[in-house]
């Protein structure tokens, strides 16, 4: 199993080989998009499954747009409307 | 300091809290809560602008063992003491399991603002009955294969622009903790789930004995 895992790792992983283009902050490309703890739906995009927030350098996002995001996911939490950790 | 400020001039802050009731509350309850805040807010001076009831969601983890609450959402302009005090009756209410407050803007003008008083009213959306059943005791315990329930599908227009990258390298990001060099990484965490089934391995072992 972990072989699998470390060839799917060298092939979809952001390191030397990663596929695709790199793709900017996705709150700069569309100014109408805003960053609100109140919209779990819209921050799910930014969390793994597990809960943790996803790194800059996954994600794209600016990093103006990374602290407006990070905030609003910490009060989202606050308030029970994402996890904390999967609680599985 | 803060509220006198206030009061001088014209200029206050406004505030947005959130509370969290117990999925079970009854209606008259939560009126009640409701117009106990309304009357703080009155009391310290604030002015209420915006009432909202969500009805009854899902917590993303348990608070105080529910799984589901009320949400209902409040906006209003007023001084810091109001915040306080309105967190101090929200602490005391028995059916109030969560509560959060927000500064939305500084220097609102009080004079200019007009107030719907449809958009004040508590309106006590009519809970449907808690229809699923509460997971039992066995399941809890991880010893009956939990059924999944479909996924929510709404609401995934909303960020399509960017919704790509971020979910597809969130699953990547699950597969491998850290970064290119996870390797020594994962071997850990394999070693540690031989270790916790070791351990209770270990904890039967001792039963036994």
């Amino acid at each position: 199993m972990s072989e699998g895992l470390q060839s799917r790792e060298r092939t979809e992983g952001a390191g030397a080989f990663r596929r695709g283009r790199r793709r900017g902050c996705p709150f700069c490309a569309d100014e109408g998009i805003s960053i609100d703890y109140k919209d779990p739906a819209l921050l799910r995009y930014f969390i793994t499954d597990r809960g943790k927030i996803v790194p800059r350098r996954v994600s794209g996002t600016c990093a103006k747009h990374q602290r407006e995001l990070t905030q609003a996911i910490n009060r989202a939490r606050n308030i029970a409307l994402l996890p904390f950790t999967a609680n599985e | 300091m803060a509220q006198s400020e206030a009061q001088t001039s014209s200029l206050a802050r406004e505030y947005e809290s959130i509370y969290v009731l117990r999925p079970d509350v009854a209606r008259e309850s939560a009126e009640k809560i409701s117009t106990r805040l309304q009357e703080v807010i009155q009391r310290e001076g604030g002015t209420l602008t915006l009432v909202e009831n969500w009805g009854r969601r899902q917590l993303a983890y348990t608070v105080s063992k529910c799984k589901r609450g009320v949400y209902v959402y409040l906006r209003y302009v007023g001084g810091g003491g109001l915040v306080s005090e309105l967190e101090r009756n929200l602490r005391m209410l028995d059916d109030v399991i969560k509560y959060q407050s927000v500064k939305l803007r500084d220097d609102v003008d009080v004079a200019s603002l007009t107030i719907d008083p449809e958009l004040v009213k508590f309106e006590a959306v009519q809970l449907p009955e808690d229809d699923e059943p509460e997971e039992s005791y066995a399941r809890s315990l991880g010893l009956e294969e939990p059924t999944r329930e479909p996924a929510p599908t709404s609401e995934r227009g909303g960020a399509e622009a960017g919704a790509g990258s971020p979910e597809t390298s969130a699953s990547t990001e699950e597969a491998k903790p850290g970064d290119a060099e996870s390797a020594p990484a994962q071997d850990g965490a394999g070693s540690d789930s031989g270790e916790d089934q070791k351990e209770s391995e270990d904890g039967s072992r001792e039963d036994a004995s």
